[in-house]
């Protein structure tokens, strides 16, 4: 089947936040109207709604356009934990590139109490006593045994971070923290301490992807989306390497191939650091460097803004939060500023070709990986 | 598993102050505990439990108990500063690798039978966790073989 061109029309953007006492409607409603301001369209115009959530009940979608007066409209939930927004933007991608629809409104939300991430279903591991971080830490321990990768290679992720999320005001901590300071935080799961695990947030993001029609109406920079892979790691029959990080490489395998890029044409990424030791394996799944070679990114700054490659120059989940369907969408919207050259005071200069990745699951065994690749015309 | 349900429901009656943490995952002979490992008898797969479907082969009702897991060598392991309720943390969990390709997540000795990673580790049964009501959770807590691996 022959696809068409598909391009990002417009973003909006709900800063993450504790947003007590505020309705998930108003959260989602605020994204969405930005959005569509942003991509001068209106509602009326959207052929289709896609929604990520995990916490947010039934029918999520539905009710939150309920309160935005509009016609009958193709409306779908997706639930992929939290790569949940990366993959509604994937299928919307799909389906406008195979002309099912012209302009599809995607939208993610949560709203979540403070503290660490939990998950819905029981799980023998969780039941016995692990933790979201342990299972990231178990994946770093490993690779501290057979790299060499050290606690503060992990840490320095955060500083690095922290450095960027000052620079943002969309971020939620904006505060810079020293090596010193996030070793000493409370520990966790060793290695990781607190300043390395991201923080529960509520909020919400909106992003419009439409034909090449739309994109042209808009005017100004156009955002196309070039290529996305998603991919699961699932069957606990298969003793893994977990230093490897499957799913990220093979989504990322697809990605590339889908856009006829290579990893050394990306000029910046948005990824999934829930955890800092995620981020780290991350470079490694995303090809930007070697197998067990990411602490070298780390220590280099080859990931800082100004480096090779500037990894999370939105600050990440670490300084956002992490409200788990809007999270992906959020990388999308940061990429778009990025690319558009409007990330003012934290641009990367001359960026084109942007990578936007995204892992959620119970565990390692059972994982959703979705990668994009978004570039900026005449790339 | 309404039969591994029925079982766990028997074992909270009979013995409501010392049950295991998850239902069917191990179990004790003259030789000491062994975790419960399933064989496929159509492709010769393994797991960790005995599968209604092979993982491995999609064969149905083929699964046969085996018992594993008494010795393996340690993958990896974390301790955890900030548990659920009724862990007495820090402890420490890990994955460690046993026959048959299997890998087993379990508490790691953190005291005096401390296994480094890539070590041998022989398995024990251990209090783990110890709920509001007064119930003791047991499983599979490995150490460090004695004398080293």
């Amino acid at each position: 089947m022959k696809l068409r061109k598909v391009g990002i029309v417009g973003v909006g953007l709900t800063p993450f936040d504790k947003h007590e006492g505020v309705p998930v409607e108003r959260l989602v409603q605020q994204a969405a109207l930005a959005a569509l301001a942003d991509g001068g369209v209106k509602l009326a115009e959207v052929g289709a709604v896609y929604a990520s959530h995990l916490y947010q009940g039934e029918v999520f979608g539905e009710r939150m356009t309920s309160g935005l007066r509009a016609p009958e409209m193709e409306i779908a939930n997706f639930e992929n934990a939290c790569a949940g927004g990366s993959t509604a933007v994937r299928q919307a991608a799909l389906a406008v590139a195979a002309e099912q629809h012209d302009l599809i409104l995607v939208i993610g939300a949560e709203k979540m109490d403070r503290g660490l991430i939990s998950f819905v279903s029981a799980d023998r591991e969780l039941t016995m006593g692990s933790i979201a971080p342990a299972q990231y830490a178990l994946a770093g321990q490993r690779h501290m045994h057979e790299f060499g990768t050290t606690a503060e290679d992990f840490a320095r992720v955060a500083v690095k971070s922290r450095r960027h999320g000052a620079l943002n005001p969309n971020a939620r901590l904006r505060e810079e923290v020293t090596l010193d300071q996030v070793m000493a935080s409370r520990p966790i799961a060793e290695p990781l301490t607190l300043l390395q695990c991201c923080r529960n947030g509520s909020g919400a993001a909106a992003i419009l992807v439409g034909s090449e029609r739309w994109c042209q109406r808009r005017g100004g920079a156009k955002i196309w989306i070039e290529g996305s892979g998603l991919r699961a790691q699932t069957g606990d029959a298969n003793v893994r390497d977990l230093t490897n990080f499957g799913a990220t490489r093979a989504a990322a395998k697809a990605a590339y191939e889908a856009a006829g890029i290579g990893p050394d044409d990306v000029d910046l990424v948005e990824l999934h650091d829930a955890f800092t030791i995620g981020e780290l394996l991350h470079y490694e799944g995303l090809g930007l460097c070697a197998k067990g070679e990411g602490a070298r990114l780390v220590r280099d700054g080859d990931i800082a803004l100004g480096g090779r490659v500037p990894v999370n120059v939105s600050g990440g989940l670490l300084c956002k939060s992490h409200p788990v369907g809007a999270t992906g969408l959020a990388q999308f919207a940061e990429l778009t500023w990025q690319l558009r050259g409007e990330a003012d005071g934290r641009q990367v200069e001359g960026a084109r070709v942007a990578v936007a990745h995204s892992q959620g699951g119970t565990g390692l065994e059972a994982l959703a990986t979705c990668v994009t690749v978004l570039a900026r015309d005449g790339r | 598993m309404a039969d591994g349900a029925n079982k766990q429901r028997a074992a909270d009656r009979q013995a409501p102050a010392d049950a295991p943490i998850w239902d069917g995952l191990y179990g004790s002979d003259a030789d000491g505990p062994y975790i419960e490992g399933g064989r496929c008898a159509a492709c010769g797969g393994m797991a960790l439990g005995v599968r209604e479907i092979c993982p491995h082969c999609h064969a149905a009702q083929q699964m046969a108990p085996v018992k594993i897991g008494r010795r393996g060598t340690l993958y990896t392991a974390t301790v955890i500063h900030q548990g659920p309720e009724g862990f007495a943390a820090p402890y420490r969990v890990g994955y460690v690798d046993v026959e048959g390709g299997v890998r087993v997540f379990a508490h790691i000795d953190n005291g005096s039978a401390k296994p480094a990673l890539g070590q041998g580790v022989v398995l024990t049964i251990a209090k783990l966790r110890q709920r509001q009501d007064g119930t003791t959770l047991n499983g599979p807590l490995y150490v460090a073989t004695p004398g080293g691996s």
